[in-house]
């Protein structure tokens, strides 16, 4: 199959309204969004809010989540003894939706940005069909990360019965707050069509020099 | 769908996209509503595709819909739960409310943008763009901002995930005292079975391009 990307067209396409119009235009001429041919220092952000992201990772795992006084006596739970609370209370199947929500989730997405980076600066030769479907998985199965964080401010509200039963937030609320939202945002700075750019590079030995662009 | 020819000249940019995951340049036919455009390449449904949409109407039936369902879904009660004669219910709102006042404002705020502030937006502007294109009236100058503010709350509208999140509170309540779900929860099932339909109804693409025609007929 010809292999003919827009770029080589001096085409860009916008990131908002999704028209290709040549780049020299600067300003997308249908709806006024700046153009560039790819997520303009798409690496630098998503490493920069994976950093981030991977040092709040420990407030949010060490830190207690949640507090749920029953009759009067209650630790202070983490997410993992949360999860194995319910494990132990024959809760296995919510034990395992929270454990892929709150634990798996955030790690995979972390480690698959990390990864997804390391191809595209390294070169590394992996197919890059199977690293856009993981692009795809990720960007998909972020939101659903917000699950655990739902699920606080409902049982904050409904359980408020002073010494017989509360729950209480946590300081680790918070911290997995910022861990959904600075992956959320990795994700959407990170731009797949770098890892495609590889595949030119691999076939045309001389790569163009793309002008920067300067707005 | 065809590649384009290599030799080519840049082609006339309107008939062509560009894949929005792997950059491959390729000339796209107006859909059909059920048909989907995949990229050859990378194997991505590409997005900017116009579609062809005979009905408009359920898509604006279904927002209006949705923001009638709405007030009673985030002011109705979810769920209550009963342990030794003391009763405690939640409502959508009471949550984001009960979050702020045991000091975490953050959490609160995004509680609120995802379940509440989201999804109201996206009904009511996804309303005025129906409402707008069925209309003979010239669109507004700030109809590319309104396309783009329709798309922001539509990613972080998470209704769906809430849903999730009051079965499995649910599920956890039952071991330790008496819950049951009340009329609030069928709301929020009722206004995400009405946002999922919104959602599929909305082409963007097509408000795109009458914004466009519309300002090719009349340069500002």
């Amino acid at each position: 199959m010809t292999i003919s990307t827009a770029q080589q067209h001096q085409l860009a396409r916008c990131e908002q309204c999704h028209k290709l119009s040549l780049l020299a235009e600067h300003n997308c001429p249908r709806c006024g969004s700046p153009l560039s041919f790819r997520r303009p220092h798409s690496l630098q952000r998503c490493w920069a809010l994976c950093l981030a992201a991977t040092f709040l990772l420990f407030p949010a795992n060490l830190l207690p989540i949640m507090t749920v006084v029953n009759l009067g006596s209650g630790d202070p739970d983490t997410i993992m003894s949360g999860i194995v609370k319910l494990w132990i209370n024959d809760l296995q199947g919510i034990a395992i939706i929270v454990f892929v929500a709150s634990i798996l989730v955030p790690i995979i997405k972390l480690l698959a940005l990390l990864l997804l980076m390391l191809v595209v600066q390294l070169h590394l030769p992996l197919h890059k069909g199977q690293c856009t479907l993981l692009y795809r998985f990720i960007h998909f199965v972020g939101r659903w990360s917000m699950l655990d964080l739902f699920i606080i401010s409902i049982l904050v509200t409904v359980v408020q019965m002073g010494n017989i039963a509360r729950v209480d937030a946590g300081p680790a609320a918070t911290a997995f707050a910022a861990v959904v939202i600075l992956t959320m945002l990795a994700a959407s700075y990170f731009d797949p069509r770098l890892i495609w750019d590889l595949e030119q590079d691999e076939d045309v030995q001389a790569v163009p020099e793309q002008p920067e662009q300067t707005l | 769908m065809s590649h384009s020819p290599s030799d080519i000249t840049p082609p006339a940019a309107s008939h062509w996209v560009a894949c929005q995951d792997c950059d491959q340049l390729l000339q796209t036919a107006v859909l059909s509503e059920h048909q989907r455009a995949r990229c050859p390449r990378c194997g991505a449904r590409l997005e900017g595709v116009a579609v062809k949409s005979l009905h408009r109407y359920p898509g604006l039936a279904a927002a209006i819909a949705g923001l009638i369902l709405f007030f009673p879904a985030i002011s109705l009660p979810i769920m209550e739960f009963e342990l030794i004669g003391q009763h405690g219910t939640n409502t959508l709102w009471e949550g984001v409310w009960t979050l702020w006042q045991v000091g975490f404002p953050l959490l609160a705020m995004l509680v609120l943008l995802c379940s509440l502030l989201a999804p109201l937006c996206h009904l009511l502007l996804s309303i005025r763009t129906s409402w707008q294109l069925g209309s003979e009236k010239t669109l507004p100058p700030s109809f590319p901002q309104q396309l783009k503010a329709l798309h922001f709350f539509q990613h972080w509208s998470m209704v769906e995930v809430y849903a999730i999140s009051i079965l499995v509170a649910y599920i956890k309540l039952l071991s330790d005292g008496e819950v049951m779900l009340l009329s609030g929860s069928y709301c929020i099932a009722a206004l995400l079975i009405c946002l999922i339909v919104t959602s599929q109804q909305s082409h963007a693409e097509t408000a795109w391009q009458a914004w466009e025609a519309q300002q090719k007929r009349r340069p500002i």
